[in-house]
């Protein structure tokens, strides 16, 4: 192989180099917890806990006796936390770290500054979903057939990839709110309530099924429950589809947003007001 | 407002670098809760100066006099409300993507750095924000680092860093990209007298790498020291604008300092 042959493969490398990177020391910047008690505490301590109380209120309301309906709901909800809390909050934490005029004066284009940010919350909300698993089938008596697993994974990957998408569009508030608190605890109880983990969206009013398709996870929930009664993912391809659909246009409509509240920032002088 | 020629000669033939002409920025800020009541704040009133290339231009006021919003306004985070202000002949609105790679800047304080991350990791991602080269970046760090002093504690947290080596990182941030010209916005804000002058002789180094300075700063003598011409703004106006020497020369006392002449500039005792 000749030198130039090797400049140029490096040369094509950087930004997938660059990428990761970006990614990484963002979570770690904003986002890393400080050790693994810290990380199973806040991460995914308290999210399961919450898994563990909405399966069972649900199940005592609706008075099924197997769990799996609702535990699965929930533990897909958990990703509410990296998408909310993580990548919802994230412009809002570069604000209060006095970094975020540091990225907007940076020739980066936006693309570059706002997407890698999502990256290892996605995996980060699908170990916390999965752990959510581990735990419902150790006290709650969830199964899971083998032969599902791969779909099932595939289904879950999905659902987290669209959750932080869904983070994305809450974090582009933090261009211009100080105070985003608000907005996130709307932004997860919305999830818990309209993606129909807790609450069969057939029983709500029209317009409410509306906004709760447009919703990220709700396919996912019902794609990974047809999955555990034992149906074919082929059978349900437009739900997998449909959620990455989802999924694409909350992160197109993000980096548009982005753009946009960035403008108007600028014009409010915003992007550094406390 | 007269200026000295000595300082002058130097920059004929010169396009400046920056130029700033009748700029105003007003911010609008709302009151009360239910009967909200909006309030308008003149940061700044109309102020026009050039800076040329390779100078140190000194930014003087008390708070609030708006030396951060011209500086927001140059570095591409502000809007004016009207008037001019260029970097490059570019419109610091409207055409920041062409300024953006060719400035750099720092606010001072010890914000602006992520403190979870090393030093090390905080130039790293910088250094991918700004697309330098992956090949290119071990060399430049390791120079940078050496630059600011920083190299034996450059894997260390920057929580762990004291004030004045958060400063001296951010410096080295601020070089990354090479720029042609860095804002300093008060960066030896809080700096002991040690990391003070250290700080200064790094804006020397950085002047005599051709690199255009603007800086802001209380410390008179720093100013004194470093810069090559002031503008001396209060209340949202230029008060004057001359090199030390021609400021100096304005005060009604006989061997005034800078600081003398800022205090009668400022409180109207002199006519600039």
């Amino acid at each position: 192989m000749t030198k130039n042959s090797t400049i140029l493969r490096v040369a094509w490398a950087d930004p997938f180099k660059r990428l990761i990177r970006k990614a990484t020391l963002s979570y770690k910047g904003l986002f890393g917890v400080m050790n693994w008690q810290q990380y199973l505490m806040v991460n995914l301590g308290s999210p399961i806990m919450q898994m563990l109380c909405f399966t069972l209120v649900a199940n005592y309301v609706y008075g099924y006796t197997d769990l799996s309906k609702w535990l699965i709901g929930n533990a897909l909800v958990m990703t509410y936390f990296n998408a909310v809390f993580g990548v919802g909050s994230q412009l809002s934490a570069e604000r209060n770290s006095g970094t975020l005029k540091l990225l907007i004066a940076s020739p980066s284009d936006r693309i570059g500054i706002f997407l890698p940010r999502a990256i290892l919350h996605i995996f980060d909300g699908l170990f916390a979903v999965i752990l959510g698993f581990v735990v419902g089938a150790i006290f709650l008596g969830f199964t899971l057939p083998l032969v599902t697993w791969p779909a099932f994974l595939l289904a879950l990957l999905v659902a987290s990839f669209s959750a932080m998408a869904f983070g994305l569009i809450i974090s582009c508030l933090g261009l211009l709110s100080r105070d985003l608190n608000l907005i996130l605890n709307i932004a997860s109880m919305s999830m818990l309530g309209l993606t129909g983990a807790n609450f069969p969206i057939e029983r709500m009013p029209v317009w409410l099924q509306t906004i709760s398709h447009a919703m990220p996870l709700t396919r996912s929930i019902e794609l990974c429950r047809a999955l555990q009664a034992g149906e074919v993912l082929s059978a349900h391809m437009n739900l997998l589809y449909g959620e990455v659909l989802v999924g694409m246009a909350l992160m197109f409509v993000g980096v548009l947003l982005f753009s946009f509240m960035e403008k108007i920032a600028v014009k409010r002088g915003a992007l550094e007001m406390f | 407002m007269s200026q000295s020629s000595t300082k002058r000669e130097l920059h004929i033939g010169k396009l400046p670098v920056i130029s700033v002409k009748d700029l105003k920025r007003t911010y609008q800020t709302k009151v009360g809760l239910l009967n909200q009541e909006k309030k308008s704040v003149e940061a700044l009133k109309g102020i026009s100066f050039e800076i040329y290339p390779g100078e140190i231009f000194g930014l003087l006021g008390p708070n609030g006099a708006g030396k951060t919003t011209t500086i927001k306004i140059l570095t591409t985070l502000l809007a004016p409300t009207s008037g001019e202000a260029k970097v490059f002949g570019c419109d610091a609105f409207g055409e920041e993507k062409k300024i953006r790679p060719r400035i750099n800047f720092i606010f001072g304080g010890e914000r602006s750095l992520y403190w979870r991350l090393s030093g090390e990791d905080n130039l790293k991602y910088f250094a991918d924000i700004y697309k330098i080269p992956r090949a290119k970046q071990p060399e430049l760090l390791n120079r940078l680092f050496d630059q600011v002093g920083l190299s034996d504690v450059r894997k260390h947290k920057v929580e762990t860093y004291s004030k004045g080596m958060k400063q001296r990182l951010q410096i080295a941030r601020a070089l990354l990209n090479n720029p042609e010209i860095i804002f300093l916005d008060e960066p030896s804000l809080g700096l002991d007298p040690v990391g003070a002058r250290a700080l200064k002789q790094m804006i020397r180094d950085i002047s005599a790498q051709g690199k255009t300075v603007l800086l802001t700063t209380h410390y008179m003598q720093e100013a004194d020291e470093l810069c090559d011409r002031i503008a001396i703004i209060s209340g949202g106006e230029m008060v004057a604008l001359d090199t030390v020497e021609g400021l100096k020369s304005k005060a009604n006392t006989a061997n005034a300092s800078l600081e003398d002449v800022y205090v009668q500039l400022v409180n109207g005792e002199v006519a600039s």
